[in-house]
């Protein structure tokens, strides 16, 4: 025995200060390295030298970034994904700055703090108890969340203003020790250590474990709807302080401060060295990734590059950072290269399928079994075959009858009013052409984040180039059509040669493409769309706008792609099980790449369609598009994670929130209704339409 | 069922555990159904079924993470209602799970934190304490572990011994050890043994599910059978023969297990349909020649992570080949990915291990799992045509004997040993003439396991070829024409005929030392 207590004597001795808390993770500290680096750019390649007054700019500035982050990262270990964060710090930011007393510039820093970090809980109790208690996917939770916050935000403060006492502004952007230590720095501090103590406590344990697998843990009896409803909590208090913080910078409220937090916040997040998918990384990276992030763009301003790079130089860095994360000779773009160089040595070998020679070595064994006539019994009714799929895409088509019934007690002269029902047909072209697109994507188990930009690029360019000439657009059409097939195939190449999580990538391209449609107008979109287009949304056949016969051909192209052709076939399959798919000889990349092009083509045809509906491009146009897209997949019955879900029933899904925003839309509710209506809507329908537990 | 008439009909004491009509349905599907038996204290308790008899579902409802629909649960006497985990635990009942429970990011000793360890007054863990306490543990246990490697770098069986040490670490009064050997072999089976019986010396009450009846013989002093989620019989394991036991699980007596041993094809002169030669793939493949007739069954034996997967997914082009060639009727070729495996001139399929994740889409129904890999024949004019894609699959669901509403219903309705059947279908309807079956009756019922032998059979003798790895050497004996036994991912022996025996096949696998006569013990017959 003594030998054996020996040996483990020694064991302990060596093993002590391991464990996951203290074992050196080299990815923050690469972060860190690299965060130090470019500060050191920067001084470099700034006039002047570095002062005291720089760097506590930068750290103040970095702070709603960093500490928000860090919220998101306790999300990503769980195995989550928060959509909801940047709109908590919207409202945070606008209930703050209406709340306060704008005689009162002493206003207590503790007791708004408090509120702020007390509101951005309550939400991330909503968003907790949705995800723990429900077992909802994170995804679609917070991004009803998201959109009923948004609305919020929108009934509190409806425009920037506001005001938010100086003592707040005054204490976070100040110093905490004169020409040394700013408070922004010390702030983070505190975040930092409170991880460091969080993540010694048996929650941090239970955080890892649920992250990395949450069956195992749950067999092993960890609390895991107790840890995933506090992470979702905890979480939502990091934006509350992220919210009061960008307050104190401001000293106002802006609705939409939030929004653009998002895409740097997963930048920041992966850049600090934690794993998409839960499990393995945590905070203290995530506050130098923050960093990295804000030098980045600081260098763009210091090389006087304009400010529309800022979104391409985040995605660009985003993507960087988790491809730098997983470069090793097994990685997918390594194995991708080494398959094509096998392709091309095995043709120059004479080695490759396609040379072999044509005979077919069919072997019938069933028909030799059983004989060909076992194939002939009679199919079984239609009701029996496709009780599944009626069972998830027909509550929405109910829900339609619902509203449209509402609707005509309410507002009355509709049903029997060919008017109402051309412009909801019209109105919902929108949300079915999205359908498409974002549906075969959500149907691989993917997600396409890049739309609104795809779309709003689309619709520039479409006005730009056309400039109101019929014949121009001839050409203009087939060239935006061209982009966004290239558009697609990025994204898609990033997803499978890349190997990258789709809603990293996509939500890089909307970035990118966001810098690119404001590199393109240069900040004003100009053009008009040409009068045939004009003519298509706006005109009339035989009292019905054009674009009805389009919305005919397309619903019908749609359905029959997704159901009855091979290339729906393997999109489902893919959803499934990628390894059961490319097991079954599926060409899963090329199918993938497809859904992406789709999405992307979907996209561009409804920049262009939109630009013809108002006349012309704007900059913002598709910022409405993205959430409906994804709800009308979700409300017509597919599942969120892939694999299920019927083309008709998100076109159920289209025309009933269609209806839904014109019911809204005649009474006088305010028009921040309308999207917390949709979160809710969305939030019911993956309540009632969620898969069984087994 | 049949009564639980037995010795200790009237006992003396309490139950360890008792079942008082439990059932559990899940959907339409009666997983228990009102199953009443007792275990005694400190008796070690043998729980047989086939896969699909309600064992698991059992075990869960024990193990709190199920809650039966109507009966309920004693333990020690008293009823009670285990709604999670921790209430079982509570109640001193630990469960090593047959899917391993540990968390594959944490470390080992971070893993026997859970669910509970010591704390400090800041409430943060106290692991130096712990780490102490677990080393010794181990050491007592013979389980030699780093104490700081990830769980995920470890093997299938240190990870099992993990989960069984851990579960002893806990104290328990109540062990369920959930097919423990399936993940381990030969000298292993022999420690668990040993942890058996010492936990019984110290008056745990242990119930333990495995496959193989020697096994239970030697740990148990009494079980139960269950089938189809009902309870057959409660007894002393001596008041069984091995045959009874058999005849009590599947419900019928079966004669002949395999199907009738055929004389060897003399193959010299003819062209093998698959070749490989000094093939080098993956991780552990090196330097394997393999030749494949057409009419034969080749197996292929090798203890767990011996190069046997590589060669599968190598010859069907998933895993990248690094030396040596591939040959298909004598033609080298090379294969870039699974796809081109179906080529017309090759009709390769292949039925991997993971059943659920890698062989079958579960949301889709069993028509579209079994058609898509040939999706492309039913078009017309871009579009599937339903009529001819129906027939296809219906004759294949015939070919293996499942219920034609497979067309329409989805795959993950089925049962495992049917849905096994979908996943074989998708090549028949491929009209695939190379199969290479990856334990292909892992997890399924003896009546079902009996339908696929007499099923390749069948292929092999209509003139298809089927490689087939098996992880219960028995079935390797019987089925194959030749057994080919990888040790280290090279070729340790080749037998055929009637050569073929499992002493000499698993003295190959253990690579020709001495402990041939433990592993044979430990992978002895299987039920």
């Amino acid at each position: 025995m003594s030998s054996v207590t020996s040996h483990s004597n020694l064991e302990t001795g060596r093993g002590r200060a391991r464990g996951i808390v203290s074992r050196l993770d080299p990815k923050p500290l690469v972060a860190f390295a690299v965060a130090v680096l470019l500060f050191f750019t920067v001084d470099w390649i700034s006039p002047g030298p570095m002062t005291y007054f720089d760097v506590s700019f930068q750290a103040s500035g970095t702070a709603p970034l960093a500490i928000s982050a860090m919220g998101q990262t306790l999300v990503i270990l769980s195995g989550g994904f928060d959509l909801s964060a940047g709109a908590v710090i919207s409202f945070v930011n606008a209930v703050l700055a209406t709340s306060m007393s704008p005689t009162d510039f002493e206003a207590s820093v503790t007791l708004w703090t408090l509120v702020g970090i007390g509101i951005g809980m309550a939400i991330g109790a909503f968003n907790g108890f949705f995800v723990a208690v429900l077992r909802l996917q994170p995804i679609v939770v917070t991004l009803s969340t998201m959109f009923i916050v948004q609305g919020l935000t929108l009934l509190v403060m409806d425009q920037p203003g506001g005001f938010i006492a100086p003592s707040i502004g005054n204490f976070y952007m100040g110093d905490a020790i004169p020409q040394f230590l700013p408070m922004s720095v010390v702030v983070m501090g505190f975040a930092a250590l409170f991880w460091s103590w969080l993540k010694r406590t048996s929650y941090g344990l239970g955080l890892y474990a649920v992250g990395s697998d949450a069956d195992a843990a749950e067999a092993s009896g960890i609390p895991v709807i107790l840890i995933r409803f506090a992470t979702y909590v905890i979480a939502g208090g990091f934006y509350g302080l992220a919210g009061v913080f960008v307050g104190a910078q401001t000293g106002s409220g802006d609705p939409l401060v939030g929004n653009a937090l998002l895409l740097p916040m997963f930048a920041a997040v992966v850049i600090g060295g934690t794993r998409l998918g839960g499990g393995a990384g945590g905070l203290i990276g995530t506050i130098f990734g923050a960093f990295i992030l804000m030098i980045v763009v600081n260098i763009l301003l210091a090389l006087n590059i304009s400010a529309y790079y800022s979104t391409i130089a985040e995605g660009g860095v985003l993507i960087a950072a988790v491809l730098l994360g997983s470069i090793s000779r097994r990685s997918v773009l390594a194995t991708q290269i080494r398959q094509i160089r096998d392709g091309f040595d095995a043709r120059r070998r004479g080695l490759h399928v396609g040379q072999r020679d044509k005979a077919d070595r069919r072997f019938a064994f069933a028909d030799r079994l059983v004989g060909s006539a076992a194939g002939e019994a009679t199919r079984a009714g239609f009701l029996e075959r496709h009780r599944g799929t009626l069972r998830h895409a027909l509550p929405a088509w109910v829900c339609l009858m619902l509203v449209l019934i509402a609707t005509q007690f309410v507002l009355g002269n509709t049903l029997a009013n060919w008017t109402f029902w051309n412009s909801l047909l019209v109105l919902s072209t929108f949300l079915v052409i999205l359908a498409l697109g974002q549906g075969a994507v959500i149907l691989t188990g993917g997600l396409d984040l890049s739309l609104p930009w795809t779309i709003a690029l689309s619709g520039i360019m479409v006005a730009g180039l056309a400039g109101g000439s019929d014949a121009a657009l001839l050409w203009a059409v087939p060239l935006v059509f061209a982009i966004a097939a290239l558009i697609g195939v990025m994204n898609g190449l990033g997803v499978v040669a890349l190997g990258l999580s789709p809603i990293v990538v996509t939500l890089a391209a909307n970035g990118i493409l966001q810098g690119a449609a404001l590199l393109y107008s240069d900040g004003t979109p100009s053009g008009f769309a040409p009068p045939l287009l004009r003519w298509l949304m706006t005109g009339r056949i035989l009292g019905a706008t054009p674009v009805l016969v389009l919305l005919v051909l397309f619903v019908v192209a749609g359905t029959l792609l997704l159901s009855k052709t091979t290339f729906g076939r393997r999109v489902y399959a893919i959803g499934n099980s990628l390894a059961a798919a490319r097991l079954s000889g599926v060409r899963t990349g090329r199918v993938t790449i497809g859904v992406y092009v789709l999405s992307s083509l979907c996209a561009a045809l409804l920049g262009i369609l939109l630009t013809g509906f108002s006349g012309q491009a704007s900059l913002g146009m598709g910022d409405d598009y993205l959430l409906p897209s994804i709800a009308v997949v979700v409300v017509g019955g597919a599942l969120i994670t892939g694999g299920r879900g019927h083309f008709l029933g998100m076109v159920g899904g289209a025309l009933l929130l269609t209806a839904l925003q014109t019911l809204l839309a005649g009474t006088t509710l305010p028009f921040a209704f309308r999207s917390i209506f949709f979160g809710g809507v969305v939030l019911a329908a993956v309540i009632a339409l969620r898969e069984r537990r087994s | 069922m049949s009564a639980t008439s037995s010795v200790s009909a009237e006992p003396q004491r309490a139950a360890a555990v008792e079942f008082r009509g439990v059932s559990k349905s899940f959907g339409a599907n009666k997983a228990v159904d009102d199953v009443s038996f007792r275990v005694e204290p400190g008796s070690v308790h043998a729980l047989l079924g086939e896969n699909g008899a309600g064992k698991s579902t059992t075990m869960k409802i024990l193990s709190g993470l199920l809650e039966p629909d109507s009966g309920h649960v004693e333990i020690g006497g008293t009823r009670k209602r285990l709604k999670s985990p921790k209430d079982a635990h509570r109640l001193g009942i630990r469960t090593a799970f047959q899917e391993l429970t540990l968390i594959p990011d944490l470390s080992v000793l971070d893993n026997m934190l859970i669910p509970r360890a010591p704390k400090s007054i800041a409430a943060t863990l106290r692991r130096g304490a712990v780490r102490q306490q677990v080393a010794d543990h181990f050491a007592k246990l013979g389980i030699r572990v780093d104490l700081d490697a990830k769980a995920q770098t470890l093997d299938l069986a240190t990870r099992q011994k993990i989960e069984i040490g851990r579960t002893l670490y806990r104290k328990p009064k109540i062990l369920l050890l959930d097919e423990p050997t399936s993940a381990l072999t030969g000298g292993d089976v022999d420690w668990l043994g040993e942890i058996i019986a010492g936990a019984k010396a110290e008056g745990v009450t242990v119930l333990f599910i495995s496959h193989r009846m020697p096994e239970v013989r030697a740990f148990c002093d009494r079980m139960t059978i269950l089938r189809n989620g009902q309870h057959v019989k409660t007894d002393d394991v001596a008041a069984f023969t091995d045959a009874q036991v058999v005849e009590l699980i599947i419900g019928r007596s079966i004669e002949q297990t395999f199907p009738e041993k055929r004389k060897l094809a003399d193959n010299t002169n003819n062209t093998p349909v698959l070749q490989a030669k000094r093939l080098t793939a993956g991780k552990k493949l090196k330097e394997v020649d393999l030749s494949l007739h057409a009419g034969e069954i080749l197996g292929v034996a090798g203890l767990q992570g011996m190069g046997q997967h590589d060669l599968f997914t190598a010859l069907f082009g998933e895993t990248r080949v690094d030396g040596g060639v591939i040959e298909v009727d004598g033609s080298p070729v090379r294969l870039a990915s699974p796809a081109d495996a179906l080529h017309p001139s090759l009709r390769i399929g292949y039925v991997p291990e993971e059943r659920k994740t890698d062989g079958l889409f579960l949301k889709l129904s069993g028509m579209t799992n079994a058609t898509l890999p040939v999706v492309d024949r039913f078009t017309k004019g871009g579009l599937i045509d339903a009529d001819a894609e129906t027939a296809a699959a219906k004759k294949a669901f015939a070919a293996v004997e499942v219920d034609p509403r497979a067309t329409y219903t989805d795959a993950g309705a089925f049962s495992g040993g049917n849905q096994q059947k979908i996943a074989i279908a998708k090549w028949l309807v491929a009209e695939s003439r190379i199969l290479l079956l990856f334990d292909p009756t892992r997890g399924i019922d003896v009546g079902t396991k009996h339908q696929l032998y007499e099923l390749m059979r069948a292929f092999a003798d209509a003139g298809g070829a089927i490689l087939f790895h098996s992880t219960e050497v028995p079935e390797l004996v019987n089925l194959s024409d030749r057994v080919l036994t990888l040790y280290e991912g090279r070729v340790a022996s080749v037998v055929e005929g009637d050569t073929i025996d499992e002493v000499s096949i698993m003295h190959a696998a253990l690579g020709g030392d001495s402990k041939v006569e433990d592993a044979a013990r430990g992978k002895a017959v299987a039920v």
